[in-house]
């Protein structure tokens, strides 16, 4: 289960901080208010990887990824670029409730063993995984476009989060294995 | 972590900035209550409203913490907490570019 108290103060942070962020749109001059809750944001998506769950992670950035989402909706390109991250996510985390249930998940997954293009060390490169791959590099490549310190430390934070949610979908996916291996002996 | 300001700076903060800095003074102080009081003030963007009420439990949410809501009306129209996502964007398609 995603910890919904930390999810509910990490949009408590970003409310504050796209208050403040409206206000220098408006007027300008008050940059120090949204830097800092640009920090107190950042602080409580620190929390948020600590917790090391792998729902509470991804519910985080789905936050972060709807509320851009909605900012650049007149953007096409930018527009694109978060559908597809949303799609992906969304796919990723019907996984994550697939992989915690070893069954459920050998339905799922028994495709991937008919070939092995879509294996990595032996378990399969799914959506999930797809997913976790290519945010990575996307959040990559947004750091290197964002030129501002905190926003390059913000995406940081996702960054590092999101490496969390990676090597424990692994695990899980392992786990789930585990399973089948014990199933196959059994039967 | 509230921000250290002089009195000049302060009265010259926008509105929303001012009730966020007494925001995170509240915290500072352990006055939740406050701090709550001072979150339902400010003017959210009708983006980030959209994408709260958007989350699992985001309504409720909204709800609970009694967000000031206008600037979602007036962007996306009064019954924007009713919507689903998908009649939005079918709304967004009809409305010209979305």
């Amino acid at each position: 289960m995603p910890d919904k108290e930390l999810l509910e103060r990490v949009e408590d942070r970003l409310v504050a901080e796209e208050a403040a962020y409206l206000d220098v749109m408006e007027h300008g001059s008050s940059i120090s208010v949204l830097h800092n809750a640009q920090r107190m944001l950042m602080q409580e998506l620190r929390k948020v990887g600590d917790s090391e769950d792998l729902e509470t992670i991804l519910l985080a950035e789905v936050l972060i990824l709807k509320n851009e989402r909605r900012l650049y909706a007149d953007k096409r390109v930018m527009k694109s670029s978060l559908d597809n991250a949303l799609n992906e996510i969304e796919a990723a985390m019907l996984l994550v409730n697939q992989v915690k249930d070893p069954a459920a998940y050998k339905s799922v997954a028994d495709i991937y063993f008919h070939s092995h293009k879509v294996l990595i060390r032996g378990l399969p490169n799914d959506g999930a995984r797809l997913f976790f791959k290519s945010h990575a590099s996307r959040l990559t490549d947004l750091e290197k476009a964002r030129l501002m310190g905190i926003d390059k430390e913000l995406i940081g934070v996702r960054k590092t989060n999101l490496k969390k949610a990676w090597a424990n979908y692994i695990e899980l996916q392992k786990n789930a294995f585990q399973f089948k291996r014990l199933d196959s002996v059994s039967g | 972590m509230a921000l250290e300001l002089t009195a000049e700076q302060r009265a010259a903060l926008p509105r929303n900035s001012k009730i966020i800095v007494a925001m995170w003074e509240a915290e500072e102080r352990g006055d939740k209550a406050e701090a709550d009081r001072l979150l339902s003030e400010l003017d959210v963007p009708a983006h980030t409203l959209m994408a709260i009420k958007n989350m699992p439990g985001g309504a409720d949410y909204i709800r609970k913490r009694k967000l000031r809501t206008h600037l979602a009306e007036e962007k996306y129209g009064p019954d924007w907490m009713e919507l689903t996502e998908e009649e939005e964007f079918a709304r967004q398609g009809t409305a010209g570019k979305g």
